[in-house]
């Protein structure tokens, strides 16, 4: 065997070890390790960049976790005040409720109110439209009236105006009477004076007439509408009150038959009337339980006196004192009057209703006609009875004293006048006649001035007029055509004048 | 294979056999007294190098043979003797700092 | 003469590009993190030393070591590893079966000052290294001037060129040494002569005629009378192996082929017997083996191994009980086993380490009371 042979095959073994050495050894694992160290590398650059952007995240996250944090923190304390505020609202929220409910009933119980407030109120429409045309109707009816109005106050001027001209020649008539009057008064003085004796003295001589029996009717005057009750001159004067249904007391000129005034104002009819002596004032009595006090300069009321409680039908005026007046009604009072303080300052109480009275000459006592029948004297101080006397057998309508006041003039319904002696209180002197009958509970009858002669009108349209020292004569004077209800004669003695029912005067002479 | 051969002394005395070490100061090591040792062939370099530092109170040693080369620590002394030694001895050089590469 | 190659690149690639896959392990003291680290798997060269795989390993670990100062050890199965030898011959010596991967543990702290030089840099490898290669150099010329006159620079190349393992920027260095290669006629000079003897003929007769070649030998004994190196205890201290450094003498000898068998008979004559081991009846086993045996050339290790045993076998069968040696196991170079007849030049030419040391681990196998020759 060569050496050289057996070494190179040596070395060929040899180069085979080592080759199978590296298979097995760098060869086998190279790749794999390779693989693992390579990445190892690559990620530890990776792994480096990775962890830099991963704790710049971290840090990011710890700034994001800070500032949430305070957000938090801030969001609690916002979510805990939004608690108290949803917590406030819901007290709020269930008050509302409690209140809207409420409300609610309120609405409800409102709601049929006005329901029935709507129905109320149609029903109010349907009556306001019924009441606007009955509001239609009464305008239409006051247009109407007013129209007519206007056509009677036409009416009324063209009276007054043939009122005036009628005055004028009144006027003219009562100068020329008065020129003829002074120049007959001379002459009766003259006579008188040849006779040397003055009659009479306690009268006013200077107004002292005779009186006559009128026989004409010089005036017939459409005085009041609805009738005239109640008839009365002046004191010493021709001038005449009237007072009539129509609510008016109108003045009269009997000289001349004109109207010379008007007094208006009262409320009722005028049932009686009276004049203070010093003729300032008339005052009269109504149906409407009042006394009406006009002064006569003026026209206007004075006093309205009231205190009675029902019709007032006589009333009278002193003849020494302005301020009493007496009156009676049918409440069985008559009240005396203070005209200066207006009001009653005493009341007398009787048992029978007074139909008419009249105060004595001196003012101290009081007349009274009752329906019983009797006269009655009154103390008018103290409103004491004095004396009762039975002057009718029906009810007493009118009394009237005579001027000089010794004797009383009662008419009865018993269709009789007596005359009495106001000392001794009996009877001196009675009068009646075939047809002369009252009228009225109360019928005014009259004795002349100078207590000649008795006047009294009848229901049958006559004036029947007596003479008292004659007791047979009568007159009668005829030119009402209605019952004559009053009579009065003039203080000069001359002029009679009576008033009838559809309230027409008759002025005789 | 004569008597005188190193294969007889490596059979025979070896194991006894004691190498005399010159020790030799390099640059600004501090020289011993006593330059020469024995020293038992079959202990290791590295008990030289320790001896040394014991000499000369130092951590950081540069240990050569013959101004040459630093041996692995591991190698036998007798191994140093039988490839480097001669004049029956083994110069080792020692220095404070590195003196040959 | 046939001429056979002084040098093959084949075996240079090889060598050059062999590497051991590891399978690192950080030690359990020093790991703080939950789970510990998967362990890392590198590819260490061969030729190449442990601490130069550092630079891989501490970006792997960094993350879960305690906090400290980095000294670098490792251990394979308690037994630190001393880091001047290359790694290739570390497994080769201590991995009797090889393992592969090879699991070494890492250790960052606890460095055993004792047992082990502390390495603290690339630059004591790199001294290490330097050293070895004047040593090894010393050993072939007499003396070390080639390697001392190397500059910085090229010191530098010729390390990085190691590191990296580029061959051609090695040998363009390694070549200004004029340390090799060895020509094919070269053979055993007989009786190696004085140190100074042979110094003083390098220097006279110049390398041409006489030349030594640097080895180092690593002898293991393994005491367990086993078949498997797989059931080999571990080796447990350095003590247990013997670290011989003893050049082979050679001469210019025409007609006489010097084998690794003359050779590692010269070297350690107290395994290699002469008169037990007669080269002629070794190598005609060897070829009787090879030449009946001639399917058995692709088998891996075990069979050449089985091939060893079986002429072990022999040996003891008519000489074991004449000398009571320790008998050898197996020899391995470069993680491979050799024939014994393969020439030797081819062996130092190849099979050398950058260093120009030939690394030659060897296992003998003898009874417990067998002491170990020193």
């Amino acid at each position: 065997m060569d050496p050289e042979e057996i070494g190179r095959a040596a070395i060929k073994r040899a180069i085979k070890a080592l080759r199978r050495r590296h298979l097995l050894e760098e060869g086998a694992h190279s790749a794999a390790i390779l693989a693992l160290s390579k990445p190892f590398a690559a990620q530890g650059l990776e792994w480096k960049e990775k962890a830099e952007s991963l704790e710049l995240e971290l840090q990011q996250c710890y700034k994001a976790q800070s500032r949430l944090s305070e957000q938090l923190v801030v969001e609690v304390a916002e979510s805990r005040t939004m608690k108290s505020i949803v917590q406030e609202k819901e007290t709020s929220m269930t008050n509302l409720q409690n209140d809207m409910t409420q409300t609610r009933e309120e609405n409800s119980r409102l709601k049929a109110d006005l329901d029935e407030k709507t129905k109320t109120v149609a029903l109010l429409i349907s009556e306001n439209q019924s009441l606007k045309a009955q509001l239609e109707e009464v305008l239409l009816k006051l247009k109407d009236t007013e129209a007519e109005n206007k056509k009677l106050i036409d009416r009324m001027m063209l009276e007054k105006m043939k009122d005036a001209e009628k005055l004028n020649e009144v006027n003219a008539l009562y100068e020329d009477l008065m020129q003829r009057f002074k120049v007959s008064s001379i002459e009766q003085l003259a006579r008188l004076q040849v006779d040397g004796v003055v009659r009479r003295s306690e009268a006013g001589y200077e107004n002292f007439v005779a009186t006559t029996v009128p026989s004409v009717c010089k005036h017939t005057i459409h005085a009041h509408e609805g009738g005239c009750g109640s008839i009365l001159f002046e004191h010493n004067s021709d001038k005449l009150y009237s007072g009539g249904q129509d609510r008016t007391v109108k003045i009269w000129d009997t000289k001349t038959g004109t109207q010379s005034g008007i007094l208006r104002g009262c409320l009722g009819l005028v049932l009686d009337l009276a004049v203070t002596h010093d003729n300032r004032s008339v005052i009269a009595a109504s149906s409407s339980n009042n006394l009406y006090v006009w002064d006569v300069s003026t026209g206007r009321i004075r006093h309205t006196l009231t205190g009675h409680a029902d019709k007032v039908c006589a009333v009278d005026a002193s003849k020494v004192s302005t301020r009493h007046v007496v009156s009676s009604a049918y409440d069985h009072t008559i009240k005396i009057w203070d005209l200066q303080k207006g009001y009653c300052i005493n009341t007398i109480i009787s048992p029978s209703n007074c139909n008419s009275l009249a105060y004595s000459v001196d003012g101290l006592t009081i007349c009274s006609g009752h329906i019983d029948g009797n006269l009655r004297l009154w103390e008018s101080n103290t409103g004491k009875l004095i004396s009762e006397v039975a002057a009718h057998s029906q009810a007493i309508s009118s009394i009237s004293i005579s001027r000089c006041g010794n004797i009383v003039l009662t008419s009865g319904r018993d269709n009789v006048h007596n005359l009495f002696d106001m000392r001794s209180l009996e009877v001196c002197g009675t009068f009646r006649a075939n047809g002369s009958r009252l009228a009225s509970n109360w019928s005014r009858s009259c004795i002349s001035a100078d207590e000649n002669y008795v006047a009294s009108g009848s229901g049958d349209g006559s004036v029947y007029i007596w003479s008292r020292m004659k007791a047979d004569t009568l007159s009668v004077l005829e030119g009402h055509s209605s019952p004559v209800l009053t009579c009065a004669w003039s203080g000069l003695g001359k002029t009679l004048a009576s008033a009838d029912k559809n309230g027409n005067l008759c002025i005789w002479a | 294979m004569a008597a005188e051969s190193p294969t007889s002394e490596r059979k025979g005395e070896k194991r006894k056999a004691e190498v005399v070490v010159h020790l030799r100061a390099t640059g600004d090591a501090p020289i011993l007294k006593q330059a020469k040792f024995k020293i038992a062939g079959s202990d290791k370099f590295l008990k030289v190098i320790e001896f040394l530092r014991r000499q000369l109170h130092r951590d950081t040693l540069f240990v050569y043979v013959n101004s040459a080369f630093s041996p692995s620590p591991d190698e036998l002394v007798i191994d140093l003797y039988n490839n480097f030694g001669f004049d029956g001895k083994l110069v080792v050089n020692y220095a404070c700092s590195m003196a040959w590469g | 003469m046939a001429t056979t190659e002084l040098c093959s690149e084949e075996a240079l690639r090889f060598i050059w590009g062999g590497a051991i896959p590891l399978q690192i392990h950080l030690h359990e003291s020093e790991v703080t993190t939950l789970p510990p680290p998967p362990p890392a798997l590198i590819l260490g060269p061969r030729i190449g030393y442990l601490p130069l795989l550092v630079p891989l390993l501490k970006p792997y670990f960094s993350s879960t070591l305690p906090p400290g100062v980095d000294t670098v050890w490792f251990d394979y199965k308690g037994l630190p590893l001393k880091w001047n030898i290359p790694t290739g011959v570390l497994f080769d010596l201590l991995c009797a079966e090889p393992e592969r991967p090879w699991n070494l543990t890492v250790h960052f702290r606890g460095h055993p000052g004792e047992t082990l030089i502390p390495c603290e840099s690339e630059d004591n490898v790199k001294w290490s290294f330097i050293n070895a290669l004047k040593e090894a150099a010393y050993v072939i010329n007499g003396n070390c001037k080639n390697v001392m006159n190397l500059s910085q620079a090229d010191q530098f190349e010729l390390w990085q060129s190691l590191m990296k393992g580029n061959v051609e920027a090695y040998q363009r260095i390694a070549s200004r040494l004029k340390l090799g290669p060895i020509g094919e006629d070269c053979t055993l000079k007989t009786g190696a002569g004085q140190p100074r003897q042979a110094l003083g003929e390098a220097d006279t007769a110049g390398s041409s005629r006489v030349g030594r070649i640097p080895v180092r030998l690593y002898v293991r004994n393994i005491i367990q009378d086993l078949d498997d190196f797989d059931e080999a205890t571990a080796v447990d201290s350095w003590d247990s192996i013997s670290y011989i450094n003893r050049p082979v003498e050679i001469h210019k000898h025409e007609g006489h082929l010097l084998t690794l068998r003359t050779a590692l008979k010269a070297l350690l004559p107290e395994i290699f017997d002469d008169e037990t081991m007669p080269d002629n009846q070794i190598f005609s086993k060897e070829e009787g083996c090879q030449v009946t045996n001639p399917s058995f050339e692709d088998y891996e290790t075990p069979n050449s191994l089985r091939n060893v045993e079986t002429e072990e076998a022999s040996i003891i069968s008519d000489s074991v009980v004449l000398s009571k040696k320790p008998k050898v196991k197996l020899i391995r170079i470069q993680g491979i086993e050799l024939d014994l007849s393969i020439p030797f030049f081819w062996v130092v030419n190849n099979l050398m380490n950058p260093d120009y040391f030939i690394h030659i681990c060897v296992f003998t196998e003898a009874s417990p009371s067998q002491v170990l020759v020193r």
